[in-house]
This record gives structure tokens, C-alpha cells and sequence, in this order.
């Protein structure tokens, strides 16, 4: 836990003063779980922001301050979740429809693509993308979690209060589907 | 595990790499207060309309039920307001077999000739 028990005891009592300390000490990890989930650097502010309203109103709900971590994972993979079906129904992305702030985002990215590095690493994103998109949005954020979060079961068990066998035969199959994704793509010789 | 198992999982560690935990923009708290603010005045709002709603209801209800248990100023006799259409027939055939009805304005039913002996 990165805040004492105490403090998220006081945010549930509707105490904004430990609300924000709480935002505060999660909200680095969060911004880079989303990253993650969603793929896409430009939204990911928009998507935590998000998270953190969903906590402050659900925060009531929480039983103990033990389960806090694993319910904060599910309110971001549910608000990412909700994020991807949007993205799906929006036919095309505009310059127009930025807000300033993405805006300079989405140039900070564009023009460290002239670093190779970074070049490479916009190139494994798209890569990655593309693979997820063989699977469903609950099957990548679940892969996710699990592959490139490194989750254990018994923590993903704890997020979505599902029993462990039931995650491992879906983690499975999506693995397997994204591993036959990729072995097209390394046939095709788009690796 | 495959060859191509292994390099997956090299794939999914590059990504990650590739996907750093990101640094808040300084307009991140005040976005979430923001936000947290305008959806605590939409539910104020709802809030409010669903309130008066309910109390418009209440009210149309306890009208309606005045309404029905008030005897209306205009209404007819009692047999008539409160009694089944076969009531109203039983005591309309009871008058005519009584002959009260001689100075009544109701009308006479004629039978037709046939019956007439």
C-alpha cells in the first residue's frame, strides 16, 4: 500500500484533505497502468482523472481500507474499458477535437519520434495494438494486467472477483489468440 | 514453452518499456475537483426535480382522492350515482308494475298490435 490505512479511512469519511493525499500517492501508478491498458499517451490523463471521480463517489462503498488497492485496479480497468468501446464508436480522430493540452501532448510525442528510441518504442506500442486487437477489450485488459502489469493470479482474483481457474482458461485462450496474431505477423514479415 | 511463447513475452516486457508510468500534468488535481464538482451539481440538480416530482404526485393524488369521496353539487338521486345498470332497471320495471309512474313524463311503451288482446 502506498498510504497508510488510516488516510483512506479519513477520504471515506468524506475528508478532502486525505482524498488528495490519496490521489497524490496513487496517481503516478495509475497514469502508467492506463498507459498500458489503453495504448494511447494523449487520453490517458482524461481516463485517470476519471478513475479518481469514480473513486470519490464509490469510496463510501468500500468495506475496509485492506481491499482499497485491488478496487482501485477495478474502478481503472473499468473506466479503460469504458475508454476503448468509446474510441471504437468514434470513426476518426481530429486535430480539432484535442484540447489544448493534448495537443501539446500529441507534438511532445510526435517530435520525440525524430529519437530512435522513442521511435522504437511508438513502434512496439503500435505492434502491441495491433496484436490486442485479435481479442476482445476485456480479454486485452485482462492480458495486460496479468503479462505486462505482472498481476498474479491471486491479485486478479482479488480485482475481479472471479475464481482463479475461470482467469486462467481466459487468460489462456486470449494469450493463444495473440500468439497466433503474432506468429501471422512474424510469418508476414511485419516484425 | 515455444520460441514464440519467449518472444512474446520479451514483446510484452518491451511494451511495458515502451509504455513508462507517466508524470501529471499540473492541471490533474484541479481537473478531478473540477469534474467531482460538476457531477455533484448535475446530481443536485436531478436531485431537486426528482423531490418536486414526487411532491407534484403526492399532491395530484390527494386531490383526485378529495375529488372522488366529495358528493358533486350536480349529480342525480342516489340510486342513480351509486346503483348498476340492472338496479336502475329492476326499480324502473317496479315503478311501472306499481302504476307510479301514471303521472310521471316518462313515456308509455306501446306494445305492438299482436299483443295488444
Amino acid at each position: 500500500m502506498l498510504v497508510e490505512q488510516q488516510l483512506i479511512e479519513k477520504a471515506k469519511g468524506g475528508d478532502a484533505g486525505a482524498f488528495n493525499q490519496v490521489v497524490t500517492a496513487y496517481r503516478k501508478r495509475i497514469l502508467g497502468t492506463i498507459s498500458r491498458l489503453i495504448g494511447r499517451p494523449e487520453d490517458v490523463e482524461d481516463v485517470a482523472q476519471e478513475v479518481f471521480v469514480r473513486l470519490y463517489y464509490s469510496l463510501e462503498q468500500l468495506r475496509t481500507a485492506e481491499v482499497f488497492e485491488p478496487w482501485l485496479y477495478r474502478l481503472t480497468i473499468n473506466a479503460s474499458y469504458d475508454y476503448l468501446r468509446r474510441s471504437k464508436r468514434r470513426p476518426e480522430f481530429r486535430m480539432a477535437d484535442m484540447t489544448e493540452q493534448q495537443v501539446i501532448m500529441a507534438d511532445s510525442i510526435a517530435g520525440g519520434k525524430r529519437n530512435v528510441e522513442d521511435e522504437e518504442k511508438s513502434r512496439v506500442r503500435e505492434f502491441v495494438n495491433e496484436l490486442f486487437r485479435h481479442v476482445s477489450d476485456e480479454d486485452r485488459l485482462l492480458l495486460t494486467m496479468k503479462e505486462v502489469e505482472g498481476l498474479s493470479l491471486k491479485e486478479l482474483e482479488a480485482v475481479y472477483k472471479v475464481n482463479e481457474n475461470a482467469l486462467k482458461v481466459r487468460l489462456f485462450r486470449a494469450r493463444q489468440r495473440v500468439l497466433k496474431a503474432y506468429q501471422a505477423a512474424k510469418a508476414n514479415g511485419k516484425l | 514453452m515455444t520460441e514464440d511463447n519467449r518472444e512474446l513475452d520479451e514483446l510484452f516486457r518491451r511494451y511495458r518499456a515502451a509504455c513508462p508510468d507517466i508524470e501529471p500534468g499540473p492541471n490533474f488535481m484541479p481537473g478531478v475537483w473540477d469534474r467531482i464538482e460538476r457531477n455533484r451539481s448535475f446530481s443536485l440538480v436531478f436531485d431537486k426535480l426528482a423531490r418536486s416530482l414526487v411532491t407534484v404526485s403526492a399532491a395530484a393524488c390527494l386531490v383526485l382522492a378529495a375529488l372522488n369521496f366529495v358528493p358533486r353539487q350536480s349529480a342525480g338521486p342516489e340510486t342513480t350515482r351509486f346503483a348498476s345498470y340492472a338496479d336502475v332497471l329492476t326499480a324502473a320495471d317496479l315503478t311501472m308494475e306499481h302504476g307510479l309512474d301514471a303521472g310521471s313524463s316518462r313515456p308509455r311503451v306501446m306494445l305492438p298490435p299482436t299483443y295488444n288482446h
